[in-house]
């Protein structure tokens, strides 16, 4: 968290990432490219200005769809959160490789003639009533765009200006756009290449997005089920206090679509809104550190009693009224003005 | 607990992407990017070599050559010179971007058809192109060449079915690789609207393969009514015919088909 706006804010554990993720991306380059040369039979060899333009264009399939797959992996385990963390810097790389892909395409498929490239991308090949011949360069083209307003609004400073409901409406175009690039391969490339390992590989990493998103929704889905919370005038039962692991939370489900995380924390317990201000991470699966709930995505922190950011920060989430009855916590699903002060359940208190 | 309430991870170390990060993540990291290296190696490799052919052809832009021979306007910009063992040898004329050489033929003036002309070339088997000079003498008259009194060979080889594709010439020769299918097509299509001269690349069963030069059926230049086939599989029917060393697929729009 910081009060006012840095590009980045480094650390060693950041830089150290950077330097891998773009590590990767050079070896995936480096060897498509070294790779090519050797393969291509005798005569054949790719153009270096074709080579150059497919190596980025799949790398940047490629980065996106694991981009895409951070989400959700990061709910299954939690040793994909420093990835989540920083999944900024991967979509900003993603889209360096796609500008460059973009931008040979341009020079070198569409310009060098009398008609504006961008505009020939749209009209020189007019069949759009067909799959067969389709111009497949506008899906690439309406791709990129979406993922360069992703990546030019990327900062907090975005998040903050645009507000967070348009903010993430934006940002959820990554799925729209990653469907314009399955079609965009699918269209082009795959029309193309004799091999079936091309389809299989945009396919598979469709599929791939697919299954995670639709594992995990499962997952919480099923959860919600299995533990079958239920309100009684206004209050849910969460379970005994002593179930609730010191500095964690029971997410237990509020009015509409509310969650609600409950922490037990310094032998009391507290309720706040399960979503946090910054991008809606799940303030529930987050620890309670410094006296403060720590967000598992990106950090933000809200004192439990009454869901504000410590000073000098402004962040601030609903609040919920809890109870304790023979040892077990109660809380009451009417969301409370966001940053109202709350007086947590003392377990000690309760159980004398 | 009887209800399971919380995920199961370890609650040992918590990740806070400002703090240092604890030492499992940072393991983690390790042996993330140690596997990611290997993945991105091997992908990248194995997705290089499942490419098909990029195709033939190269474009010797550094060399300058100037040729001499008879200068043809129709249907498309092209010289037709002697070979090195006396044969012709059709050279296709062209800008150096996506047009063919009528512009700079009609700047240029030239009287008669005995001409040498200079450029780069780009070649495919026995297809040559140039892609002349952009000085303003990149053409001048050859008065040493003798006058042509006849006409040049020709020959009607009947009419044909075949299967393939509509490319510009330009590119299949050498200017690009890979120069077909879905991804050039947009290319091909400005290629040929350009007034490069659209070329059919015909495939059988067997793999052989012919490229001859597209015309209408009475052998003039055919552009806008091909253009939306550019670049598809096509079935077409037409008359071949045969000007020195140059085969032309004289056809009739209309009779073009997808497959």
């Amino acid at each position: 968290m910081a009060v006012g706006y840095k590009a980045v804010i480094w650390n060693g554990f950041k830089k150290s990432y950077l330097f891998s993720l773009w590590a990767v991306i050079a070896a995936f380059i480096a060897s498509f490219v070294i790779m090519t040369s050797l393969t291509q039979p005798e005569g054949e060899s790719f153009h270096p200005v074709q080579l150059v333009m497919r190596a980025f264009g799949f790398a940047g399939f490629a980065l996106l769809t694991f981009i895409l797959i951070i989400g959700p992996m990061a709910r299954l385990t939690p040793r994909f959160k420093p990835l989540l963390y920083n999944r900024r810097h991967m979509g900003v790389s993603a889209f360096i490789l796609m500008l460059i892909h973009a931008a040979l395409v341009m020079v070198w498929y569409h310009g060098f003639s009398d008609i504006n490239p961008l505009l020939s991308v749209l009209t020189t090949n007019p069949n759009y009533d067909r799959i067969g011949g389709f111009p497949f360069e506008s899906l690439g083209l309406a791709a990129f765009l979406i993922i360069f307003l992703m990546a030019a609004t990327s900062h907090d400073f975005w998040l903050a200006n645009l507000g967070a409901p348009f903010w993430k409406a934006l940002h959820m175009g990554v799925y729209f756009a990653f469907a314009l690039l399955v079609a965009h391969v699918l269209l082009g490339l795959v029309q193309h290449e004799k091999s079936p390992l091309y389809a299989y590989w945009v396919l598979g990493s469709a599929g791939l997005v697919g299954a995670l998103h639709l594992i995990t929704g499962w997952r919480e889905f099923a959860k919600d089920r299995r533990t079958g919370f239920k309100a009684k005038d206004g209050w849910v039962e969460v379970g005994p206090a002593s179930d609730i692991p010191n500095d964690r939370a029971v997410i237990v489900p509020g009015e509409g679509r509310e969650r609600i995380a409950v922490f037990r924390y310094d032998g009391q317990v507290s309720a706040i809104s399960n979503a946090c201000k910054h991008q809606n991470g799940p303030l529930g699966e987050g620890r309670i550190v410094n006296g403060c709930v720590v967000c598992p995505w990106h950090g933000y922190e809200y004192k439990p009693r009454d869901g504000r950011s410590p000073a000098p920060f402004t962040e601030k989430v609903a609040t919920y009224k809890v109870g304790l009855q023979d040892g077990i916590v109660f809380v009451n699903t009417k969301a409370l003005p966001a940053g109202t002060d709350v007086e947590p359940a003392r377990i000690e208190e309760a159980r004398a | 607990m009887s209800r399971k309430l919380i995920r199961d991870e370890d609650p040992g170390e918590y990740f806070v992407g400002y703090l240092d990060a604890p030492k499992v993540d940072r393991r983690y990291l390790l042996g993330l990017s140690v596997l990611g290296l290997g993945i991105a190696g091997g992908a990248g490799a194995l997705l290089a070599k499942k490419q098909g052919g990029a195709g033939q052809g190269s474009w010797d832009m550094a060399t300058q050559v100037t040729l001499s021979g008879y200068l043809s306007e129709t249907p498309y910009p092209l010289l037709r010179t002697t070979g090195l063992d006396g044969s012709m040898q059709t050279v296709l004329l062209a800008c150096d971007t996506k047009c063919g050489a009528q512009e700079k033929l009609a700047a240029a003036s030239v009287a008669g058809d005995r001409v040498n002309v200079r450029g780069s070339l780009i070649q495919r088997g026995r297809h040559v192109m140039m892609a002349v000079a952009n000085e303003d003498d990149w053409i001048s008259a050859d008065q040493t060449l003798p006058a042509r009194l006849t006409g040049f060979d020709e020959e009607d080889l009947g009419m044909v079915e075949l299967n393939g594709e509509i490319l510009d010439s330009k590119c299949w020769f050498g200017a690009m690789r890979p120069n077909e299918g879905a991804g050039h097509k947009a290319c091909a299509m400005l290629c040929i609207a350009g007034g490069l001269a659209p070329y059919f690349y015909a495939r059988d069963r067997l793999g052989r393969s012919r490229a001859m030069m597209i015309t209408d059926p009475e052998g003039h230049a055919l552009v806008q009514p091909i253009l939306r086939y550019v670049a598809d599989p096509v079935r077409v029917t037409g008359r071949v015919h045969r000007i020195e060393d140059l085969l032309q697929l004289r056809l009739d729009p209309a009779d073009l088909t997808r497959v």
